[in-house]
């Protein structure tokens, strides 16, 4: 559905961001990317969504392809009008908009033309909280309700893929397990692919079918949730579950970089 | 008692034209965040686009006023398309920069194509009949010229809060990323908002020019509208149209009462002093929105 073959992403014309990303994000499935800060993963999800371009960032190498069609140098908004919908990192709702306001510029993208109540009442059915809220100004919502009120809007356009950028940010566990229901009942519902950039890893691989592990702008790692789940170095740097109930020295997390298989 | 009532009517009526120039530069502050200082210079090549095909191109009223319309649409995108859109990602001061240059640029083509002559005159398609209301003296240029800015005002009211290109123009003055990201193309909501301003500155200068005729002094006006916009706090329709009625009538009152006491005009000044005590007391104007921010 997906496919990101060796994207190379350049900002200015010299920093190199992401080097030679391949991914592949089957149909109605749910792809991971997990990775520390600055890995690559929301520019590589600019890169899909040719939000780069705004950055003064360009794919100089590799193909991105969704459905067969090479997206490479699309706008974002004709992107957004083929089904790839991205919930951006920090929510970025329109703060000043009522949170309706907000879910009706989603369905701006949406491909046929619906009954905009009916697409309004499916949002609220996944988020309740929303319809209590809904004449609320949005930037004066709680995060929990700004970030749902985030993936509600990008679900009003009915898209055939989504790209979820940190969804956990700042919430509270409880919240963050509640959201991450509700993106396993949408996909699970309406078969939409999603395609999950996160650092909390535990709630990643709990829904996700595959994941891929970044770093410096690279796929280090990529596997099946088992696999990854199973494996040591994402145990130890991403779960933090390695040697549960013994003591841990400083002197093990100093080495923890030359202790990494992948590299 | 009527030099009171005299003095607010005169007052409404030039205070509404300051707001209708006004809703063009909350237009384009709405969905691009930049101020156009050029609202002024266009809204008197407004006035002399309309006075060309009419007087010089000796084309009847209605089609000069339409052809001018049209003239007024295709510059509003030109400016679009060869100023702004290049500077797309700048920083922002140096798009209001563009618009400086861009006032400096209308009022030196202005002089070159139609010469400094003082002024004008329009063929008269309103009037000038005086019409008597409460016993104050209005002419019927006057009358039009509120009217139509009421007009303007509700219907632009109605657009942002109802229309979907009104929706699309409020998403993206918040965020332009997150709005491409839902399908909406900011070129497009930027070369409307252009269009937008430069016809509400044809009207104004329409009607500006339908009274006064039209002079390379036309743009001075926007001097006023500046305060106007600000005290309405930038981003409000409805914020525009009172701060400019507010604007307008103090002026007339402080020319009617103020002026014999301190023994000169204090007209000019009148709209400035107001717009510094608004803003001490409320930063974001009177209806402007509030930042809103997290903590």
């Amino acid at each position: 559905m997906l496919r990101l073959t060796n994207v190379e992403v350049m900002f200015n014309k010299v920093i190199l961001v992401l080097r030679g990303v391949s991914l592949y994000v089957p149909p109605r499935s749910i792809v991971a990317i997990l990775g520390a800060n600055g890995a690559g993963k929301t520019t590589t999800l600019n890169a899909i969504t040719g939000l780069i371009k705004t950055e003064l960032g360009e794919i100089t190498e590799g193909i991105i392809e969704f459905e067969g069609q090479a997206l490479n140098t699309w706008a974002t908004e004709r992107i957004a009008q083929i089904g790839i919908a991205q919930v951006m990192e920090g929510r970025r709702l329109f703060s000043h908009l009522t949170i309706e306001d907000n879910l009706r510029v989603g369905a701006r993208a949406k491909r046929e033309k619906g009954s905009l109540k009916r697409d309004l009442d499916m949002i609220y059915g996944y988020f309740p909280t929303l319809r209590r809220m809904r004449s609320a100004t949005a930037g004066y919502c709680s995060g929990g309700e700004q970030q749902m009120a985030s993936i509600g809007r990008a679900l009003m356009s009915d898209p055939k893929i989504m790209l979820l950028d940190e969804p956990s940010m700042g919430l509270s566990p409880i919240l963050v397990q509640e959201i991450f229901r509700i993106i396993d009942t949408i996909h699970k519902d309406k078969g939409t692919s999603i395609l999950l950039v996160e650092q909390n890893a535990p709630s990643a691989l709990d829904v996700a079918d595959r994941g891929y592990v970044m770093e410096n702008g690279r796929i280090v790692l990529e596997g099946t949730r088992d696999e990854l789940k199973e494996n040591e170095d994402v145990k130890e740097f991403y779960m933090g579950l390695s040697n549960i109930g013994k003591k841990k020295s400083y002197r093990d997390v100093k080495h923890y970089r030359r202790r990494k298989r992948w590299l | 008692m009527q030099e009171l009532l005299q003095s607010i009517a005169s007052g409404i009526v030039v205070g509404s034209l300051y707001s209708l120039v006004g809703v063009g530069i909350v237009v384009i502050y709405k969905s691009t965040h930049v101020f156009n200082f050029a609202q002024g210079g266009l809204l008197m090549l407004g006035g002399y686009l309309a006075w060309c095909f009419m007087e010089q191109g000796g084309m009847p009223i209605w089609l000069g006023l339409i052809c001018g319309l049209g003239a007024a649409v295709a510059i509003g995108g030109l400016i679009e398309r060869f100023g702004m859109r290049r500077l797309v990602g700048q920083p922002i001061l140096s798009l209001i920069i563009v618009t400086l240059a861009l006032e400096a640029l209308i009022g030196g083509s202005v002089t070159l194509f139609w010469g400094d002559r003082e002024y004008n005159v329009f063929p008269e398609f309103i009037p000038p009949q005086p019409v008597k209301f409460l016993g104050v003296v209005l002419s019927l240029q006057h009358m039009i010229i509120f009217a139509s800015t009421i007009c303007v005002i509700i219907l632009f009211v109605l657009f942002f809060s109802y229309s979907k290109w009104g929706l699309d123009m409020r998403a993206v003055a918040e965020d332009h990323q997150a709005a491409m990201c839902m399908g909406i193309s900011t070129k497009i909501v930027f070369m409307m908002a252009w269009m937008i301003s430069t016809v509400l500155a044809y009207i104004g200068g329409v009607l500006l020019g339908s009274v006064n005729g039209v002079s390379t002094t036309l743009n001075h006006i926007a001097g006023n509208c500046f305060p106007v916009v600000l005290l309405g706090g930038l981003e409000s329709i409805p914020g525009v149209l009172i701060a400019g009625l507010i604007v307008g009538v103090l002026e007339y009152l402080s020319g009617q009462y103020l002026d014999p006491i301190v023994g000169a005009s204090t007209r000019e000044i009148v709209p400035y002093i107001i717009l510094i005590l608004v803003l001490i007391i409320r930063p974001h104007g009177l209806f402007g929105l509030k930042r809103i921010e997290r903590i």
